[in-house]
């Protein structure tokens, strides 16, 4: 066993500006009900820009269904603030994948391959 | 030829910090029983939508509530079990409160068997089965747990070490501890479940993890009769002593009411050589 292995799992969420007046906040390990309060910390803080929204979960290797929810308000948010909106998912963490799935949210929710697919989406058509 | 069923159970105090636990202790049990990765994933996500629900609807009322989380493997499928003794469970108007309610329709879509129980004594529990092998001819797994900061208990054996050092690891990280002295708990982890299943009671290694100030305390057992003090001496090592007990700040054979105990407290910090 890699002993780092837990070590890895403790999530953690970073925030960055990116292109072209975009936040990009990005989850990193596992995330649940327990680091739920600095996910939406850091969502907030980003929609306090009032720039695009990109969520990065290409290094999340677990989401259960409260960041989901999260998740779906800072799109909400933005929606009603005319920002626009992006998730960035790579699909290499099967839990994270298979919750996208099997909620239907890898449908409804804008997911990109990559971060950079995310932010051309974003500068492609920017919000109204 | 099966293997033969192994027993793992995790018991919690309801709190969301532990919710990473349960997801690592389920990691150890695949590791020790080659579960695949698309199962273990919804093992993970049962176990910690079910856990969630706990945590934020069984006990409004308290802070002491508790989980008991068991996995049971057998015939290449898991059946999880996760039971609180809080309100119950009951249907609850939509309260605005963000809440997706999609933790049991989630639950319901990756399982191929799903229940909701009011046992006797109260509380809920949930219960769950999932395909983990297609031949049905694959190792089996049982995994326990009950309540201080939590306690695990599995059979000894080879799905015994995963389990122990992935929990001791990630209680290890929780509490700040540095690299090398995660590995010093790793290590001690790794010697316990070594021990012989004779020298258990009911053959299965039991651990009570607590954060005690900032070390981490194990209480290991209980021992059949003489037991504790049988693995001790198989620790020692010619003119070294005991070389798991160099690694800890305590480390103690002491009495319980159910049978011997091995008592072991590790700081995050150096620990001095004894």
């Amino acid at each position: 066993m890699d002993i780092l292995a837990p070590m890895d799992a403790v999530g953690d969420v970073s925030q960055e500006s990116g292109p072209d007046d975009v936040e990009i906040v990005s989850l990193r390990g596992e995330h649940d009900l327990g680091t739920l309060p600095e996910v939406r910390k850091a969502f907030e803080a980003a929609a306090g820009d009032e720039k695009a929204l990109v969520i990065d979960l290409s290094a999340a290797t677990f989401v259960d269904s409260s960041i989901l929810g999260a998740v779906l308000d800072a799109r909400r948010v933005a929606g009603e603030t005319g920002r626009g909106f992006a998730v960035a998912c790579d699909g290499a963490a099967e839990p994270v994948r298979r919750v996208l799935e099997v909620t239907g949210l890898a449908e409804e929710l804008p997911v990109h391959p990559t971060r950079n697919a995310a932010l051309s989406a974003l500068a492609a058509a920017p919000p109204t | 030829m099966s293997a033969p069923p192994t027993e793992l159970r995790l018991a919690l105090a309801a709190k969301p910090e532990n919710l990473a636990l349960v997801r690592q202790a389920l990691s150890g049990l695949a590791d020790g029983v080659s579960i695949p990765e698309r199962p273990l994933a919804d093992l993970k996500q049962i176990a910690t939508e079910a856990c969630m629900n706990a945590v934020v609807h069984a006990y409004p009322d308290r802070d002491d509530g508790r989980i008991e989380v068991s996995a049971i493997a057998n015939g290449g499928e898991v059946e999880l079990r996760i039971r609180d003794w809080g309100v119950g469970f009951r249907p609850r108007p939509a309260t605005g409160d963000g809440s997706l309610h999609l933790g049991l329709p989630l639950i319901a879509s990756v399982v191929d068997f799903f229940a909701i129980e009011s046992p006797e004594g109260g509380g809920t529990a949930l219960v769950a089965r999932v395909r983990t092998h297609e031949n049905g001819d694959e190792p089996a797994i049982q995994m326990p747990a009950a309540p201080k900061e939590a306690e695990v208990a599995i059979d000894a054996g080879v799905s015994a070490r995963p389990v122990i050092a992935r929990v001791l690891a990630m209680a290890a990280t929780r509490a700040g501890f540095s690299l090398d002295r995660m590995s010093d708990g790793v290590l001690v982890g790794d010697v316990i479940a070594a021990g012989k299943p004779d020298d258990f009671a009911d053959g299965r290694v039991g651990i009570e993890i607590a954060e005690c100030g900032p070390n981490l305390c194990l209480r290991v057992g209980p021992f059949e009769d003489g037991g504790a003090t049988r693995m001790v001496e198989q620790m020692e090592l010619p003119g070294l002593g005991v070389s798991v007990a160099k690694l800890a700040d305590r480390f103690e054979v002491e009495p319980g009411e159910d049978g011997d105990y091995i008592s072991i407290e590790i700081a995050p910090g150096n620990a001095e050589a004894a």
